[in-house]
């Protein structure tokens, strides 16, 4: 998680198709960033103090390979063997011994310390070959720049599309517009590779610009106040825009419209006390008082004994908002 | 050379000289290797990373079985497996049961046994009941490796002969414990539809799969299609409900409960969830509606 990823998940343009590609770039330019952390430490100026130590690693590269072949296998293997050692040879599963090795196998630091060295061999033989392409120094340093500034202008260019993004939503001062819309459903996109994860969710609901299409943003579980995998198709929502300083609508939030889920569930089932209850207090809070009044009467109608509830919600309904002998009909 | 422009050739030559370490520079060869064993070993990290602790049993035999498990033989992996079940190393690594995992246990048994019967449809159904109980959940891990010996012995029949549905099922089981890899359940599914066998059955298998791997839109899209071709299928009903239970969807929960509650002839099971969701929703005509189709029985 870094600013970007901040600035793409809390400040969301909603869109039907351009800016998915730029939270979905995230992993090929996060490959690239790692490429770039291992193309400095292998043009560190230490290593030419240390060129023969570099040279010897290189040499014995075999060794470390039968190395890697051990860990591999030992991962899996050590700790199953290990329970199997005769009661005699107790040293080999000492805390020194075969379970530890086992232990520190099966650990995490085995696959981070790969992950690194397959991206700095990557970087070597990716260099190595840019060397193969040319028999002109000058031509290859050419490259060399061309292929730099083509990076530099790929994260240049996202860098400068987050700074947009953060400028027309964190400077907005614009009101917030509530649009009613329902959720169409959720799409996942994952990659898994090694140790290293990546998942986005994005939510789709319907567009309330252009009627019968849909548009998505990125699921925002803290804002929102849901998780991703609990969307429906027709959940009911209130998006919360803002129309950007620079003109570019974004969502704040796109909260779950309590109210009109309610009123489905009141219209489904009758005679659910809960949900309308609830629904009433929802109304109270809105000032919708001749709904509210509606709901009381036929929750009296269907709970004639809880007395009670009744009264009270009646007695807070502000004078003139209700005939008062309405109450008890 | 115009080193503006590379040549396919010239690309050719340049790839197999860093590549093939038999012809090219020895180091590079090396390293190559290195990056390959490397990314082999992530590749395996990954498939064992999130893989069910009860494969991996604390044995010579148990890595056997961990092997044929890995490598497909899923009915030589499930024998080799059971024959270590009585053994020390099973039994060290079992963690004590609750009630919910002798429930398990007892499903899995009465599917296995519907199964042998030739009950496949009820064998299925029973999965079922398996296969959308809410985690925590475990069984045993004998039961397990009844299931990985159950789905070996279904894979070993020619795809035309077999019960593809009771394999989807089966496999379903398997990648609830084995999720990244495991038993490729969705593909089975299709397998039966396709062949007409435990249509709605398999759309559930289907959408069960589907639910576990967080695609719930397709998910819920699968067991439409099996409420499409009977609306009144007790199992589609059933799992329609959870399904919408988990998505905190209540009004569709309480319509596929009650039809539930009628489509499975007043299964105690759907009837306590009905009564619990009625009592949450404070519906007490619900309530008393529940409580009198209930003596009337």
């Amino acid at each position: 998680m870094n600013w970007t990823t901040v600035v793409m998940d809390d400040y969301r343009v909603p869109s039907a198709s351009s800016l998915s590609f730029l939270a979905e770039v995230r992993v090929p330019l996060g490959i690239l960033s790692l490429l770039l952390v291992a193309h400095s430490f292998s043009t560190l100026r230490i290593w030419n103090r240390l060129h023969s130590l570099a040279r010897m690693l290189e040499r014995f590269a075999p060794g470390l390979v039968l190395l890697v072949v051990c860990f591999s296998a030992g991962a899996v293997a050590v700790p199953m063997l290990a329970p199997s050692i005769p009661f005699g040879s107790r040293w080999l599963r000492a805390p020194s011994g075969l379970e530890a090795i086992g232990a520190v196998l099966a650990s995490s630091v085995v696959p981070v310390v790969f992950v690194g060295a397959s991206f700095l061999i990557a970087d070597v033989l990716l260099f190595r070959l840019i060397d193969h392409m040319s028999d002109d120094p000058a031509s290859r340093e050419k490259f060399v720049d061309r292929l730099k500034i083509t990076t530099l202008w790929i994260f240049g260019t996202y860098f400068a599309c987050c700074l947009v993004f953060a400028y027309n939503a964190m400077l907005d001062t614009s009101p917030t517009v509530t649009h009613r819309s329902a959720a169409v459903g959720v799409t996942s996109r994952s990659l898994r590779a090694g140790i290293a994860s990546y998942e986005v969710w994005w939510l789709n609901f319907r567009s309330w610009t252009r009627p019968g299409q849909a548009e998505f943003i990125i699921a925002h579980g803290d804002r929102d106040g849901y998780v991703a995998r609990a969307v429906w198709d027709g959940m009911p929502l209130l998006l919360h825009v803002r129309a950007g300083s620079l003109g570019m609508p974004w969502v704040e939030a796109a909260r779950i419209d309590q109210t009109e889920l309610l009123e489905r569930l009141v219209r489904e089932i009758p005679t659910a006390a809960a949900p309308r209850k609830a629904l009433i207090t929802g109304y109270m809070t809105e000032a919708r008082w001749s709904d509210a009044r509606r709901h009381v009467l036929e929750y009296q109608a269907l709970y004639p004994t809880d007395q009670r509830f009744v009264e009270a919600v009646l007695r807070s309904f502000p004078i003139g908002s209700t005939r008062h002998g309405d109450r008890l009909r | 050379m115009d080193h503006d422009s590379i040549s396919p050739d010239h690309v050719f030559v340049l790839l197999t000289t860093v590549v093939d370490p038999m012809t090219g520079p020895v180091w590079n060869g090396r390293l190559i290797v290195a990056l390959v064993i490397m990314i082999s070993y992530l590749w395996g990290y990954s498939r064992l990373v999130d893989i069910d602790e009860r494969f991996f049993v604390p044995s010579p035999g148990g890595l056997r079985a961990l092997t044929l498990y890995l490598t497909g033989d899923y009915a030589a992996a499930g024998s080799a497996y059971l024959n270590l079940s009585g053994s020390r190393a099973v039994s060290a690594a079992r963690v004590p049961s609750n009630q919910r995992d002798v429930l398990v246990d007892a499903l899995v048994d009465s599917a296995i046994r519907q199964a042998r019967e030739g009950a496949t449809g009820q064998s299925v159904r029973t999965m079922h009941r398996v296969l959308w109980l809410d985690p925590p959940f475990r069984g045993s891990a004998t039961t397990l490796y009844k299931v990985v010996t159950a789905a070996g012995s279904l894979m070993k029949v020619p795809t035309h002969q077999r019960s593809s549905a009771l394999l989807a099922a089966t496999c379903a089981y398997l990648q609830q414990r084995d999720p990244n890899h495991g038993c490729p359940a969705r593909s089975y599914a299709q397998e039966a539809i396709a062949k007409g066998e435990l249509v709605p059955e398999s759309y559930v298998t289907l959408s069960i799969s589907l639910s576990d791997a967080g695609n719930f839109v397709e998910s819920r899209a699968a067991v439409g299609k099996a409420l499409a071709i009977d609306a009144r299928h007790p199992t589609a009903l059933v799992w329609a409900a959870t399904q919408a239970r988990r998505q905190n969807d209540v009004v569709a929960e309480h319509r596929y409960l009650w039809a539930a509650w009628t489509a499975t002839s007043h299964d105690p099971d759907v009837g306590e969830t009905l009564q619990r969701l009625l009592t949450t929703l404070g519906d007490q005509h619900g309530l008393n509606k529940l409580a009198r189709e209930h003596k009337a029985e």
